[in-house]
């Protein structure tokens, strides 16, 4: 039976640790933890056996994105990528990712688990830097970046078909889930009274996430 | 403190609101594959990909009520399981045989072990399996996605402390079963 490390609060974060969701400083903090910690680098090498097991193919994106819908601009104006609020979160987002890249390659040695193409797949959906610095200037390049594969995610993805988390509810058991979603649904509706307060790009009120 | 992509998100989505095309498919590269994978881990077996393009069409078509105090992820995740959820109603309706009988799980491992060489992912599998299922889909949001217990819960309906018991619940489940040999 493994042990479970004493400290809690860092154990709760190796799961983030693990998918490079952390901030760079903690992400440094748990990272020099499991150096000195035996209980959490094993409990570390487990959480990526779980989320190996339950990988997928990379989505065909270009698919994907043709049966989009489109949108016209509502006006002219400075093109987005010209505004310096947007200048800034790419360039902060580009620092974020690389040093969060930095201490993930650091990390790979210590494994052993051939672990190096879940952390890729952890960064390229998530890490905004790559696809945000080969688009200004837009270009039609990062477009296919990740498309690279055209292997429908049904194809050969060992994580098909696996879970029975959803399937295994009674009737009654979805019908209730299905209600209870429904209050999610509401604000899934459009509502185009309420599209100006809707998004704030430079996010700053949001997401102090603070994860103990 | 969790790395903070909402800024990003909220950039792209601003862009494509202003015309550019380019901005939906980096949303899409970003999300994608992150989707399939959840749908995957709530049981779905046939056409991820077509459930991951029509919660993409969902919610671009209402991605003005989308609000930015939540994760475009979180927000994609409550999309993606809704459809599930209808999907698998529908199936039920048609008498599709969606239930799980008693040895069906067995006969599932079975076919995922002709499919599947890896011994490890099919140990791992079949310990999380063994979990509840608000367990189970708790644990796999944070362990696969690295999601924060108050997205989790957005996604399946709980409270941020209620899943960050069920996770260690699950945690401490996984390790009696799989943790000797890990
Ligand atoms: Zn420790």
């Amino acid at each position: 039976m493994m042990r479970d490390c004493p400290d809690g609060e860092t154990r709760d974060l190796l799961p983030l640790f693990a998918r490079g969701r952390l901030a760079p400083l903690d992400q440094a903090r748990v990272e020099s933890h499991i150096e000195t910690c035996g209980e959490c680098a094993a409990e570390l090498r487990l959480l990526r056996e779980v989320a190996r097991a339950y990988d997928v193919a990379p989505v065909d994106v270009s698919t994907i994105v043709a049966g989009l819908p489109t949108r016209r601009p509502a006006r002219a104006g400075v093109p987005f990528h010209r505004q310096p609020l947007w200048r800034v979160a790419a360039g902060l987002t580009l620092m974020i990712t690389g040093a969060a890249a930095v201490l993930l390659v650091r990390d790979q040695p210590a494994l052993d688990l051939g672990l190096s193409s879940i952390d890729s797949l952890a960064l390229a959906p998530t890490g905004g830097g790559k696809g945000l610095v080969s688009s200004v200037p837009v270009t039609g390049a990062a477009a296919g970046t990740t498309a690279a594969s055209t292997d429908p995610i049904g194809g050969g993805a060992p994580a098909m078909g696996f879970g029975v988390s959803l399937s295994d509810l009674t009737d009654a058991q979805l019908e209730s889930l299905l209600a209870s979603l429904e209050r999610i649904e509401g604000t899934v509706l459009p509502d185009p009274e309420t599209m100006a307060k809707v998004i704030n790009p430079s996010g700053s009120d949001q997401d102090t996430g603070r994860e103990s | 403190m969790i790395k903070d992509e909402r800024a990003v998100d909220a950039a792209l989505i601003a862009r494509w609101k202003g015309g550019d095309q380019l901005a939906a498919t980096m949303l899409v590269e970003r999300h994608a594959t992150a989707l399939a994978r959840f749908a995957a881990s709530s049981g779905v077996r046939e056409r991820v990909d077509e459930l991951v393009q029509d919660t993409f069409v969902r919610a671009f078509n209402s991605i003005d009520s989308f609000r930015a105090d939540s994760a475009l992820r979180t927000w994609l995740f409550t999309i993606m399981k809704r459809l599930i959820l209808d999907r698998m109603r529908a199936e039920r309706r048609q008498g599709v045989a969606v239930e799980l009988e008693e040895g069906h799980a067995v006969q599932a491992y079975d076919a995922l072990d002709a499919m599947v060489a890896d011994e490890t992912a099919q140990r791992v599998r079949r310990a999380v399996d063994s979990l509840s299922p608000m367990q189970r889909e708790v644990f796999l949001l944070r362990v696969t996605e690295g999601m924060a217990y108050g997205d989790i819960a957005k996604v399946v309906g709980s409270t941020e402390g209620a899943c960050r018991v069920h996770y260690h619940n699950a945690m401490r489940s996984i390790k009696e079963i799989i943790g000797d040999d890990a």
